[in-house]
């Protein structure tokens, strides 16, 4: 738990010498930063609902390295599951009780197959993971633009959107059930919640279900699974597919929740998001709502960074970027942790 | 056609070349985006395309060290330090392009290189007008294609660098320095992918554009499973691309959606790699770091 923190510390600090030898001042864009995603309820809010969809791909990223998988095609999972739940959202009449729950499972089935091929792949041909995810992924994301633009289209712009999705399939705001005045004019939706439980779950069954641990099992040690009767074939299609699903889901409560419809190419990037997000929780479940929570921060705060501070928005680009370096490398700072102990320990011993 | 395939070309067997060493290259994409910037930028400050290349090719070259250091002496994921590399550069080149030009997603036009016409090459009809009135870099791409072909499966250093990737403690026990072998290939890698943005920069946009890798770091991967890590093979697979690029340019013709066609090169890598067209096997130490003890 120490050694993220000081990881974020570090990154930030790294960040600050960026900003002062380019003349920018640090302290300064800081405090904006921090002002822009923490202070005040709409920015509280704002940084919030930046966090859900990132929860969920990094969910998707975390299960799946659980089981030894690395699923960095999470963005075209993502389209698929917004595209099967607009699809279901904008065509079919439902009370909101069976419209909003079948958009959900629509969408996380899409997301979940979207990862199923690159599962019964890896177990059937041994083609890695890292590859057919990336290449399933942008073919996803093409056949989202083709969909978007000709099937699902909004006959009255010509601007490359679906069309407004169906009220009973809309996600409700929260101020819809804490009808509180620090709510008001605020975006945030139930998704938050959905994403917390969704987090909840998987922790529950990586933690307590045979599935979870089996998925575990392999990613400590195929072989040794292998051998002890666990499945490395069969645990690799479905964590993929669970991974999948997660990743489906960010994109359905994307669409459910904020934007009632579905915009060609609107993600930013939340699957390669996703991977930083989960590294940084060390894929723990509960650790990606906290990671998720501090990349929606940086990202809702870049905004004020560049309007109070002058720091050009892609700071906060530079900055998840020296996170994921630090993240990467924090092994050998553990590494060299022990090293120093050990040497001092010695140096007892001697004296 | 050759137009378009030549930076996916060139990132992809920078790909292969790193891949062959052992060390998984997902930060092309960041690489060449770097090469794109400097080239611009240098080209811009001090009015030579030419500098811009060099420059481009040194910088790149210079981030592919990041990739090396960290996945060879610091042992990390080598995939997670890529797309740390990735992020770090779509951000660094916002930032930038930002701060230098005081506009925020595309700089100023630069000088960039013109063609240059081979003679009496270049009057053969159809053929002249494909190889011999190209571009400086598009030349020069030939040339690395043959080049790299001949030293990777012909010459000591090549047999060294693939070696280091199938198994890297044998090339040990015989002698070979597997750390200094990986961070050559990786360097390599990086600057092939700095002139692969070159190309893209100076020779078809004449200016940078956020983001105006567009995902060619990720075909030229898709290129290099497709040429099962050879250079020749990449090429081909890049043309591949560069042919269904192509047809979309031609897109009145033929009636096929461009997302469509767009997806070609993705759909072939996944048959390619389920074995469907022969077997594609990746170097066997491909993504392992080497530990030495």
């Amino acid at each position: 738990m120490l050694v993220p923190i000081g990881m974020i510390f570090f990154s930030f600090f790294v960040g600050a010498i960026i900003m002062i030898v380019f003349g920018y001042n640090p302290i300064k864009a800081y405090i904006s930063l921090m002002r822009g995603a923490f202070v005040g309820n709409f920015n509280i809010t704002q940084t919030l609902l930046n966090s859900v969809p990132l929860i969920f791909t990094g969910l998707a990223v975390a299960f799946a390295f659980r089981c030894g998988l690395f699923n960095i095609g999470a963005e075209g999972q993502l389209y698929l599951g917004s595209l099967a739940s607009t699809y279901l959202a904008t065509t079919i009449v439902l009370p909101a009780i069976l419209h909003v729950p079948l958009i959900l499972i629509a969408g996380a089935l899409a997301g979940g197959l979207w990862a199923f091929l690159p599962g019964i792949l890896k177990a059937k041909t041994g083609s890695h993971e890292v590859i057919t995810t990336m290449m399933m992924s942008w073919i996803g994301v093409f056949f989202s633009s083709y969909v978007i633009r000709n099937i699902l289209k909004d006959p009255r712009t010509t601007l490359p959107v679906s069309k407004t999705i169906y009220k009973s399939a809309e996600l409700i705001k929260i101020d819809k059930i804490f009808p509180i005045s620090a709510l008001k004019e605020t975006r945030l939706h139930i998704g938050f919640f959905i994403a917390i439980l969704t987090a909840l779950l998987i922790w529950y069954i990586l933690k307590k279900t045979t599935i979870g641990y089996e998925v575990r099992a392999v990613g400590f040690n195929p072989y040794a699974s292998e051998y002890a009767g666990i499945s490395v074939g069969k645990n690799t299609i479905l964590a993929l597919f669970i991974s999948g699903m997660l990743a489906g889901l960010a994109g359905t409560v994307e669409v459910a929740g904020l934007h009632h419809k579905l915009w060609d190419r609107y993600s930013a990037m939340y699957g390669f998001t996703g991977i930083a997000v989960a590294l940084l929780a060390k894929n723990n479940p509960i650790g990606v709502i906290f990671g998720a929570i501090l990349f929606g921060a940086i990202q809702a705060g870049g905004k004020s960074m560049q309007l109070d501070a002058n720091v050009p928005v892609d700071m906060t680009d530079i900055l998840e970027g020296i996170i994921i370096f630090a993240v990467a490398a924090e092994e050998i700072i553990k590494m060299f942790i022990r090293a120093q102990e050990k040497r001092r320990l010695a140096k007892i011993g001697t004296t | 056609m050759i137009r378009i395939a030549t930076p996916l070309a060139l990132a992809a067997i920078g790909g292969t070349i790193c891949e062959r060493s052992g060390i998984v290259n997902i930060a092309l994409e960041g690489l060449i985006l770097i090469g794109a910037f400097i080239s611009v930028v240098v080209s811009y400050f001090t009015g030579s395309a030419w500098l811009g290349v060099l420059g481009a090719v040194i910088i790149s070259a210079l981030f592919a060290l990041l990739l090396a250091y960290f996945s060879i002496n610091l042992r990390a994921n080598q995939v997670i330090v890529g797309t740390a590399i990735n992020i770090f550069a779509l951000g660094v080149t916002g930032f930038l392009t930002d701060f230098i030009f005081k506009e925020a997603g595309a700089t100023p036009g630069v000088a960039g290189l013109n063609p240059i016409k081979i003679p009496v090459l270049c009057d053969i009809p159809w053929i002249g007008e494909i190889f011999f009135q190209q571009k400086p870099i598009i030349y020069l791409t030939f040339l690395i294609i043959a080049l790299s072909q001949f030293i990777l499966f012909k010459t000591k250093i090549g047999l060294r660098i693939r070696a280091v990737g199938e198994h890297p403690r044998a090339a040990d026990t015989v002698g070979i320095n597997v750390s200094k072998i990986r961070y050559l290939a990786v360097i390599i890698s990086g600057a092939l992918g700095g002139l692969a943005g070159a190309q893209l920069a100076l020779e078809e946009i004449r200016r940078f554009v956020e983001y105006m890798s567009g995902g060619r770091g990720f075909i030229a991967l898709a290129a290099n499973v497709f040429g099962k890590w050879t250079p020749i093979g990449s090429w081909l697979g890049s043309l591949l691309f560069g042919f269904a690029q192509a047809l979309q340019l031609r897109i009145g013709v033929f009636k096929i959606p461009p997302e469509f066609t767009n997806m070609i090169p993705y759909i072939l890598t996944i048959i390619v790699l389920a074995g469907a067209m022969g077997r594609a096997t990746a170097p066997v130490s491909l993504g392992k770091p080497y530990i030495k003890d």
